[in-house]
């Protein structure tokens, strides 16, 4: 019998007592470097000689004159950056040097148009030359034409993943948004007429504000970004089309109309009956556009004149205050005493730092406030989080509870990825709440994997890929557990997820009962074939039974509570991947 | 480009933004092959080039050296989030243009008209080629899933490591492993069944 083989077989369901026990030949470490290596190694050497290479070798074409003249405005840029930056070391200090760098997007923005006439023909031969055409005298680039050509992939009709291959940035708070972007961002100081607020995206830097028509049928969005908009064709607008306007004091542009394109034409053509109002304007370094989808009845008022009238009241720049909620100070108070009533030495960390000042003094366990910089992707917010984090020990987070943002949402995905959440019995979730702050309990510890394959399907279709112990348990100390999951498909029904410890024959130890993720990465996230990794710790008892234990994992319908039951384990109910000895002296092994 | 010469240059771009030219030219071949795989217009593909490579220099003291491949990784999360953005512009526009037209459909809007003159650096007749082997095979890598779609140009045309293109797609390191194996299985069946007498038999993919 293969390896697999015998694993197999001692995993099934009510084993306990043949003797198998946890046994590592390799040690985790090396199993998980060595399946890196073999795929990475595995690739590369597809790729030299397989069908890869083919597929390597089909890089498009590069077109010269684009790749020159891109060349060509980073070194003119560069350049200019150098020459300002001297400048205005040459005039002032440091008022001076703030002064200009709130303004070097725009003065980044005119070099474009200052450029040599000769290199400006090569610049606007280039679509770069039409992002860097965004002048402070324009602010729609104008139309040549009325219609412009389509390339032959643009006149069929996109596939369903064609349009729905990415995801919008999702919806924010005013407060993330400004967070994210690095900026503070200008709203209306009101909801207008007609219309209700929904929240704002943040994408490369430019934010917008969304409100969308009661009812349906029509929107508001307030775009904003320092460093100007993104011009392509299909913003472009015909010279006739654009108003000049007035915003308060300031000069803006509006248009009315859109270029479209309608199945089986060839050309997109410039459309003025498009319910579509466009004002752009730009204030304190900042360049704003509104626009205003649709003509249904409930935001008809708003007209070009209406709508030069709403973007003046958001030139008077009403700064945004939301900086979360204000946290009571009986809730800290209480707070203060739960922590305080733990006799095990912590680290409590809280998230946002803004919230640290409230709990400083108050508590006698060392106090770490979190922080994350602009950058979201995990990697970064793991290294922040990292950075501050603990290696080992009790770690309680503090968190803003509901906090829906974002940042916060990925925060939280990022402890659970990198702490274990401690379980202490049947019903508890981890989490205790205290007014509008939410307690998280964790274990702090290395990530690295001491998972065995375990690859046990349940009837649902989700795959148990591998799942163990980390680190060596010891009584009266939490057990960490971590187990990896994977569906092939899309998973339509949530499932809960259990792990029990059993000892001498039936006495249930320890229970974990919860969502994968602690509730941060639900089955129906999953994407097919991702490896999603579940940790969390339980505690052990000082007083282990003696004799043999094992551990049970299984999951269930969350909603009707039937157990979903792994397939070729006899209608076990759940599938065992570790056991152990309790020796007298009360050391498992 | 050796780690430590990109690491060089990036220091001396962080005080000197003259010297990014240099990672310019070393990375210019992936970026495009990367963008113009993800993004259906070549003019469109262009203008997010340029927008990548000017915000990675205007923010390239934001950039903090971790290792040797860390730079690829920032550059292209960069590419990656700019992409994301434009389709994201470009349902929208869909989204109005159908509200707007019942019974028509956008086709493409984010995508801009007929290519502006190009000068190849290629004989005419191996642009041709090459310009015909990039579309046979982007036609085959967008039958793809977007997932594996989006693994497979980060790995061949972006030339990045499974562990970088795990960070930028904040997956599993494994699960691009995944996604790269049976997305080049997919590629191959796919381009057999096109042009079976080209293919020939593997093992293991």
């Amino acid at each position: 019998m293969n390896r697999n083989g015998q694993e197999r077989q001692h995993r099934q369901g009510g084993t306990s007592g043949h003797g198998a026990h946890r046994s590592f030949p390799l040690s985790p470490d090396t199993i998980e470097g060595a399946i890196v290596e073999r795929l990475e190694h595995g690739h590369a050497e597809e790729e030299r000689f397989g069908f890869a290479a083919t597929v390597a070798n089909a890089s498009p074409p590069v077109d010269e004159s684009f790749r020159q003249a891109l060349r060509a405005s980073i070194e003119a840029e560069a350049a200019q950056s150098v020459d300002r930056e001297r400048r205005v070391r040459g005039i002032s200090g440091g008022e001076t040097k703030a002064h200009a760098r709130r303004q070097h997007p725009r003065l980044r923005l005119a070099l474009g148009m200052s450029l040599a006439a000769g290199f400006l023909a090569l610049v606007f031969a280039t679509p770069l030359g039409r992002t860097l055409a965004q002048s402070a005298s324009w602010f729609f680039h104008r139309a040549e034409h009325l219609a412009f050509p389509l390339q032959r992939s643009q006149m069929t009709t996109p596939g369903p993943s064609a349009s729905t291959s990415e995801s919008p940035a999702p919806l924010v708070s005013l407060a993330e948004a400004e967070r994210q972007a690095g900026f503070d961002i200008a709203a209306l100081p009101s909801v207008p007429e007609g219309f209700s607020f929904l929240g704002a995206r943040v994408a490369d830097g430019v934010v917008t504000v969304e409100y969308e028509a009661e009812g349906g049928g029509g929107s508001l969005m307030i775009t904003q970004s320092r460093e100007g908009f993104v011009q392509s064709q299909w913003d472009e607008v015909p010279d006739h089309a654009i108003v000049p306007v007035k915003v308060g004091e300031l000069d803006g542009e509006l248009a009315q109309g859109k270029f479209v394109v309608r199945e089986g034409d060839t050309t997109a053509t410039w459309n003025p009956d498009v319910p579509v109002t466009r004002l752009r304007w730009a204030q304190d370094g900042t360049w704003f556009q509104i626009t205003k989808f649709g003509d249904v009845e409930a935001i008809a008022y708003l007209d070009q004149a209406r709508l030069t009238e709403l973007a003046a009241g958001i030139g008077q720049h009403t700064a945004v205050a939301d900086a979360g909620p204000q946290i009571a100070p009986e809730t800290i108070e209480a707070l203060a005493r739960r922590l305080n009533e733990e006799p095990d030495p912590r680290t409590v960390a809280i998230y946002p730092a803004d919230y640290a000042p409230d709990l400083a003094g108050r508590i006698q366990h060392d106090l770490v406030p979190l922080a994350i910089d602009d950058d979201l992707a995990p990697a970064a917010i793991e290294a922040s989080l990292g950075a501050a984090l603990p290696r080992s020990g009790l770690v309680d987070v503090v968190l803003v509870d509901q906090d829906e943002g974002e940042a916060a949402k990925r925060v939280r995905a990022s402890l659970e990825r990198q702490l274990y959440r401690l379980y202490r019995g049947p019903g508890d979730a981890g989490a205790e709440t205290f007014g509008a702050l939410e307690r998280r309990q964790y274990v702090a510890g290395l990530a690295e994997s001491s998972l065995e394959p375990v690859n046990v399907v349940f009837e649902n279709g989700i795959e148990l890929v591998a799942g163990g112990v980390v680190g060596d348990p010891e009584p009266g100390e939490p057990l960490r557990l971590a187990l990896e999951w994977r569906a092939e498909d899309r998973v339509e029904q949530q499932v809960t997820v259990f792990a029990h410890l059993v000892c001498d024959g039936g006495h249930l130890i320890a229970q974990r009962d919860a969502i994968p993720g602690n509730g941060e990465f639900p089955a129906t996230s999953w994407e097919p074939n991702e490896v999603v990794r579940d940790q969390f710790a339980v505690p052990l008892p000082e007083d282990l039974p003696v004799g043999t234990c094992e551990l049970q994992i299984g999951m269930y319908d969350a909603a009707s509570q039937r157990r979903f039951q792994p397939l070729d384990l006899d209608g076990a109910g759940h599938v065992v991947i570790q056991l152990f000895s309790v020796s007298p002296t009360g050391e498992t092994a | 480009m050796q780690p430590q010469e990109e690491r060089r240059y990036i220091q001396q771009a962080r005080g000197d933004p003259r010297a990014f030219v240099h990672l310019y030219d070393h990375y210019f071949p992936r970026i495009h092959a990367y963008v113009r795989y993800r993004v259906h217009g070549q003019q469109d593909a262009e203008d997010i080039i340029a927008e990548v490579f000017l915000k990675a220099m205007r923010r390239i003291r934001s950039f903090e050296w971790r290792h040797e491949n860390s730079f690829a990784a920032w550059l292209f999360r960069i590419a990656h989030n700019r992409i994301v953005d434009y389709y994201r512009r470009r349902e929208q526009v869909e989204i109005v243009e159908t509200a707007l037209n019942p019974g028509t459909s956008a086709s493409d809007n984010g995508s801009k008209g007929a290519a502006a003159l190009t000068s190849w650096a290629l004989r005419p007749e191996e642009a041709l080629t090459r310009q015909e082997t990039f579309q046979q095979m982007k036609a085959l890598i967008e039958t793809l899933s977007p997932r594996r779609r989006e693994v497979i140009t980060l790995r061949f045309f972006g030339g990045l490591r499974n562990k970088e293109i795990a960070g930028i797609l904040e997956l599993d390191e494994r699960t691009i492993a995944s996604h790269l194996s049976r997305g080049l299985r997919d590629l191959r069946d796919r381009y057999a069944a096109q042009t079976p007498l080209q293919i020939v038999e593997e093992a293991n993919v």
